[in-house]
């Protein structure tokens, strides 16, 4: 965070720089990249042949194999899974960020949320 | 999927994206009754735009909301201690729950604390807030430029342990139900910790994307995500949270804590209405 003076008036880029803006350029690449995918998957839908591969796809290697194949739904389903491990991104981008500062209490909490937050993920695939 | 239904769907979904960005919440639980009640869709194509919603709300509005200095990431890190714990836990203890009981809990909760934020809606700025010894030692407290009052507004973070509690809470709500419960989030950190209200909106809003993760991979695995419905879904969200996060730092924030009243009435309701049906 950025130093500031009480009582200065400053504009809004000055508080929000460092870590802050690492993770806003990270978060905003991973948003317009998925979002991108999803759209093309969207388009290939209702303008491409018809596709008449499986709807739901629900392992990766599944949705690996029907990228390949231009399946629509299969791209769909990889731009979205692009958007649901942001919030990943996101948090090994924080682990860095404190590691840099050597803000050792943050580091030590955002490494236990990537874990638990890992194990859950992994747990979920086991169902 | 005709590509008018996708079109509505997308439509819909911006209004979702914008009121979740505003609030700090992730659509999901506004999102699925659309879909269903509204446009017809079947509820099997319908549930996972819920957490789709969510993570889209979460990360489409962070990167305004990070710029602004709103987000404080160390408590949200903090925090999110607490909720994929307790989502884990909720998770695991979700055989043993009956899931109508919860829902009517969460739904009377909400509707509580709808009256609650009646009540405080004409306050702008937490005042006279004594800061707890740990937000000190591990340094939480922060600042952030709010636009609408023309200056840097400094807080500190009170009522640690009882955020920590509600946080868990909100988690194990998420593992037991399913949803995002990112206004219990927001009320944790207005009501126990006492922080400004765009701080605790765009703190929720960057934890909730982080709670909802964890679900991800029984989404995945059940088949809950729907192509065809999720995808419009997306990108509707991800536009609407791009405009509802520039959005934030315009209003003040009594004006969004008015805006925040009906929402969880209607939430509340929602899941009194599941729980009873």
């Amino acid at each position: 965070m950025a130093e500031l003076t009480p009582g200065r008036d400053l504009s809004a880029d000055q508080v929000g720089t460092g870590i802050e803006h690492l993770l806003a350029v990270i978060l905003n690449w991973g948003v317009f990249l998925s979002a991108g995918v999803i759209l093309l998957g969207l388009l290939l839908l209702f303008v491409g042949p018809a596709y008449g591969g499986p709807e739901y796809l629900t392992s990766l290697p599944s949705i690996w194999a029907g990228l390949w194949q231009g399946n629509p739904n299969a791209i769909m389903m990889g731009g979205m899974l692009l958007l649901l491990v942001t919030p990943v991104i996101r948090v090994v981008a924080a682990v860095a960020a404190f590691a840099v500062r050597r803000e050792r209490w943050h580091v030590l909490i955002s490494i236990s949320v990537l874990l638990i937050l890992l194990a859950s993920m992994a747990a979920g695939q086991g169902h | 999927m005709s590509p008018g239904l996708a079109a509505e769907i997308f439509a819909v979904s911006i209004g979702v994206g914008i009121l979740g960005a505003l609030l700090g919440l992730g659509g999901g639980i506004l999102v699925v009754p659309l879909l269903t009640l509204y446009m017809g869709v079947p509820i099997g194509q319908a549930a996972g735009a819920s957490l789709v919603a969510t993570i889209a709300t979460s990360s489409g509005a962070a990167a305004v909301l990070l710029k602004n200095g709103m987000t404080n990431i160390r408590l949200g890190m903090f925090l999110n201690l607490a909720t994929t714990a307790g989502s884990l836990a909720g998770a695991l203890l979700a055989v043993y729950f009956s899931s109508g009981w919860l829902m009517l809990i969460f739904g009377l909760l909400l509707l509580y604390s709808a009256f609650a934020m009646f009540r405080k809606r004409g306050s702008e700025l937490p005042e006279g807030v004594v800061e707890h010894p740990l937000a000190a030692r591990v340094g939480l407290s922060g600042q952030y430029y709010d636009r609408s009052l023309g200056r840097v507004v400094q807080y500190k973070v009170a009522g640690v342990l009882a955020g920590f509690g509600v946080m868990f809470g909100a988690g194990l709500m998420s593992g037991l139900l399913g949803i995002g419960s990112g206004a219990l989030k927001v009320l944790g950190m207005d009501v126990c910790m006492r922080l400004p209200w765009k701080v605790s909106t765009a703190t929720s809003n960057f934890m909730i994307g982080v709670t909802a993760a964890a679900g991800v991979g029984v989404y995945l695995a059940q088949g809950k995500i729907h192509p065809p419905t999720a995808a419009p879904v997306a990108l509707g969200v991800l536009v609407g949270a791009l405009v509802g996060s520039r959005l934030v730092p315009v209003f003040k924030s009594g004006t969004l804590r008015t805006i925040f009243v009906p929402v969880l009435m209607v939430m509340g309701a929602q899941m009194i209405w599941r729980g009873v049906f």
